[in-house]
């Protein structure tokens, strides 16, 4: 049979292909409008970051907004040296000549000056300014007490330790608050490197990109050339199969997370003897060595959590607990346990702490009721303050 | 190799640029088969074996069956093609399904019953009907015989339908396969078209849906009645913007090489009647079913009895052909039995039930069947009835995306009904054609889900 020809577009003469080019062009420049004016109800802002000389870490630039879009849907004004949320100028606090300072002295504030310390669920992600741990505080105390969100995404002990000095003199402190949810976040205290952001880093990088890019083509750039995690460049596979993490490909998960999290635990549990409790009383004393200021732990793990459509009742993390828990009434730390009223919050009520309708409802951050639950469990404990002086000094805890 | 993967567009560019520069039947041909072979390797090399047997075989069978006279020389083939397609079918598909219900019986005389470990090869389902469709059409003399090997071997092999159809019959590809395709822009335009909106079902909608479906169904026990509703709904969704998005993909793919496929969904939730709606949903497996399975068990040129009966059959093979589990099999004796008392009170009463609530009441009979598709047992589908029902307390979840993703199902539906439809499949010379391609563009990019998911028919 005689082949037939292949014409490329056969029926149309030069004007006519022009024309289309033209309109397609057009059209493609018009729909990128469309994405780029609707794209901020669906995406996360990519803002550069800003190296905070008081706190000496990259922090989001102030007087701007951040867009959260992962679980929730809210924006967060960012405030002075990079605080989410506290956007309102502070009392004692001036901006001059483009930096930040903080006058202590003529501080007319609040009683009660608090730090508040942890990552992304003390940070408050995907939740609204006013309902974030910080200002749910401040509302319980109705006014008695300042609270200064200084928790960022991904942070530790290490960076919490090297920051409390510095934000001490400047703010006022009058004490420091770390909300643990994952205990083994507090070890990293030992050994903190006290290193200040350099020019130098990745995130100065970002920061130019982030600054001179709109989100939506940061995204798409991401989405394109980096893998799920975000992190790994993408990578293209060409031979054939099968490749040994096929179930992973396939999104196949061959061991239930329940089981994984009772599994972790459990070695937890068994690799947890009495050498270890040493590691829990390094690790906070490190923290106590970084401060002369109360210190308080609040203890709020991932519990009631909805795993692969059951409920975790048991805190995973209940082990290291107990020999944070020792470790802490070693050295003079206040421990808050919360974990109580995060259950009697779904027990009785149904109102889950954690998780948000865009994520899954049950797991993930907390949300608007566990914020206001922690802060009405810390605002209980801190109005029943103990006397300090029962507290050991710094020389005995050495 | 899946549809959604970043390595497809890379790989599919190759093949166009590759075919379409090719000007013989026999090299073009020649092309796409080791380009169908390679995207099945992708997966698996090792299971290019089964699908190179079972073109062997139905090649060889047809060929016999052309020169033997005899009748039962003819049937004696077309049993031992069965026998072939339907032996790998069931072997790896069923083994274990049918040990595993069999094992207190095995037991009981002193078998072990024990299951094996077996890998079901994807597209087993999908590629061992289009052969058996050939042979039968071949023993039924509707169609003759392919002479070329290189032919048959891609009609079987061809990659857009490969994996998960839709399931192309010999009578409509072959001849397509004996020559070279003329190029034709606005065909070229419109499977491009249709591929850009079958990746649009799949990941905007289908991705998203499956998210709540997934977490609903993990433990539906948890779940308040109205959120269960939300995800049985999204899952009808999710269902049909999966697999059709998926044949959009494969029908655009052909398309773009030149090919027509046949159309295999046709927005069946606006279905009236169940009949109706195995006219709309995957309209290749159900004239499939109807002709290979329904009409030889005599069809309804029988008595009003042995029809219902024969729906039945029909369906629950159906059914089973989906999946190795007791639930598919219900699911498919629900339709079954719904397409038969369907039938049964159309012949009792001459009257017609008014269009919404014929529609209302299909609906209800689909979405109890998607209950049992989804479930993992009949116990949680059970569960989830139960809850869907009484309005069960539990924890409330109305999770945005799947809410949005099922008002663009409702929209969809209820544009195709209007004047919109045409548009909806953005003509080449509409102002509108280039906007809306660039924002699907670019909300694949920026809203596709980052966990990969296949898809759901891949494990049929």
């Amino acid at each position: 049979m005689k082949p037939t020809p292949v014409k490329l577009l056969p029926e149309l003469g030069l004007h006519s292909v022009w024309t289309l080019l033209w309109r397609w062009v057009l059209g493609a420049a018009v729909g990128t409008g469309v994405i780029a004016v609707t794209s901020p109800l669906f995406l996360r802002s990519y803002l550069p970051l800003n190296a905070d000389p008081v706190r000496g870490v990259w922090t989001l630039p102030p007087d701007s907004d951040y867009r959260w879009r992962s679980e929730g849907y809210a924006n967060t004004a960012i405030g002075p040296f990079g605080m989410p949320g506290k956007a309102v100028p502070l009392s004692g606090l001036s901006v001059s000549n483009g930096e930040q300072t903080a006058d202590l002295n003529q501080a007319q504030g609040p009683p009660s000056q608090i730090a508040l310390w942890g990552d992304s669920q003390a940070e408050g992600v995907s939740v609204d300014d006013d309902d974030k741990l910080f200002a749910k505080i401040e509302n319980a105390s109705s006014g008695d007490l300042n609270v200064y969100p200084l928790a960022r995404s991904g942070e530790d002990a290490a960076d919490w330790v090297t920051q409390m000095p510095r934000v001490e003199e400047k703010f006022g402190i009058d004490q420091h608050v770390i909300l643990v949810v994952e205990p083994a976040d507090l070890l990293a205290a030992v050994g903190a490197p006290v290193a200040a952001p350099s020019a130098s880093d990745a995130s100065a990088a970002n920061a130019a990109l982030a600054s001179k890019l709109p989100a939506f083509v940061i995204q798409a750039a991401r989405n394109l050339l980096r893998e799920p995690d975000g992190s790994t460049p993408r990578r293209f596979r060409f031979t054939v199969g099968p490749v040994p993490a096929a179930s992973e490909q396939f999104g196949i998960s061959e061991q239930p997370a329940v089981e994984q999290d009772a599994a972790t635990s459990d070695k937890t549990g068994d690799s947890l003897n009495r050498d270890d409790s040493v590691l829990w009383v390094n690790a906070l004393a490190a923290i106590r060595n970084a401060t002369e200021l109360p210190v308080v732990l609040l203890y709020a793990p991932l519990s009631p959590h909805i795993i692969d459509g059951k409920i975790r009742w048991r805190d995973p993390t209940a082990d290291q607990f107990l020999l944070l828990h020792n470790a802490a009434e070693k050295l003079g730390i206040r421990v808050v346990d919360a974990r109580d009223e995060l259950r009697d919050s779904v027990g009785s009520g149904g109102r889950w702490p954690h998780g948000f309708h865009n994520g899954h409802i049950g797991s993930g951050h907390l949300n608007q009721v566990g914020n206001e639950i922690l802060a009405a469990k810390l605002f209980e404990a801190l109005s029943d303050r103990p006397d300090d002086s029962a507290l050991p000094s710094i020389e005995s805890r050495d | 190799m899946l549809f959604t993967q970043f390595e497809f567009p890379i790989y599919f560019l190759c093949v166009l640029i590759a075919a379409w520069l090719c000007r013989g039947r026999r090299t073009r041909n020649a092309v796409l088969l080791i380009a169908s072979y390679y995207f099945y390797a992708y997966w698996d090399y090792r299971f290019c074996s089964l699908l190179a047997l079972s073109t062997v075989v139905d090649y060889c069978i047809a060929r016999w069956m052309v020169r033997s006279t005899g009748t039962g020389v003819r049937r004696v083939l077309l049993v031992s093609s069965l026998v072939v397609n339907l032996g790998v079918l069931g072997f790896f598909k069923y083994f274990n399904f049918f040990i595993d219900s069999a094992s207190p019986a095995l037991q009981a005389i002193g078998l072990s019953g024990e299951t094996l470990d077996i890998i079901l090869p994807v597209g087993v389902s999908f590629y061992t009907f289009q052969t058996l469709s050939y042979t039968i059409d071949v023993y039924r003399g509707v169609l003759k015989p392919v002479n070329r090997f290189l032919d048959f071997a891609l009609y079987v092999a061809f990659f857009p339908q490969l994996v998960a159809g839709p399931i192309v019959r010999a009578r409509e590809l072959l001849p397509q396969l004996a020559k070279v395709p003329g190029f034709s822009k606005r065909r070229f335009y419109g499977g491009a078209q249709q591929m850009l909106r079958g990746l649009v079902k799949k990941v905007l909608l289908a991705d998203r849906l499956g998210e709540a479906v997934d977490v609903v169904f993990a433990g539906p026990d948890l779940y308040s009645g109205m959120t269960i509703w939300i995800a049985v709904l999204a899952y009808a969704g999710q269902i049909y913007y999966d697999f059709s998005g998926y044949s959009d993909i494969a029908i655009g793919a052909a398309k773009m090489l030149g090919y027509r496929f046949p159309v295999n969904f046709r927005h069946p939730y606006l279905s009236g009647s169940m009949s109706e709606f195995w006219h709309r949903w995957h309209m290749t497996l159900s004239r499939w079913l109807r002709d290979y399975v329904y009409i030889a068990l005599g069809g309804s040129r029988v008595s009003q009895w042995v029809t219902y009966r024969n729906l039945m059959i029909t369906m629950t093979l159906g059914g089973l052909w989906h999946g190795a589990a007791w639930t598919f099999v219900l699911w498919g004796v629900w339709h079954g039995f719904a397409l038969a008392f369907e039938r049964g009170f159309k012949n009792a009463f001459r009257f017609r039930i008014a269009r919404p609530i014929s529609w209302l009441l299909t609906m209800a009979v689909i979405l109890s069947g998607w209950v049992l598709f989804r479930s993992d047992s009949l116990t949680t589908a059970a569960g989830v009835l139960q809850r869907m029902v009484g309005f069960a307390e539990g924890v409330n979840w109305y999770p945005p995306l799947a809410i949005a993703a099922l008002l663009c199902c409702v929209i969809e539906h209820v544009a195709w009904c209007t004047p919109l439809r045409r548009a909806m499949r953005l003509p080449i010379n509409a102002w509108y054609s280039p906007i809306l391609t660039t924002v699907m563009i670019w909300a694949l990019v920026l809203y596709a889900p980052r966990d990969f998911r296949p898809f759901v028919y891949f494990q049929f």
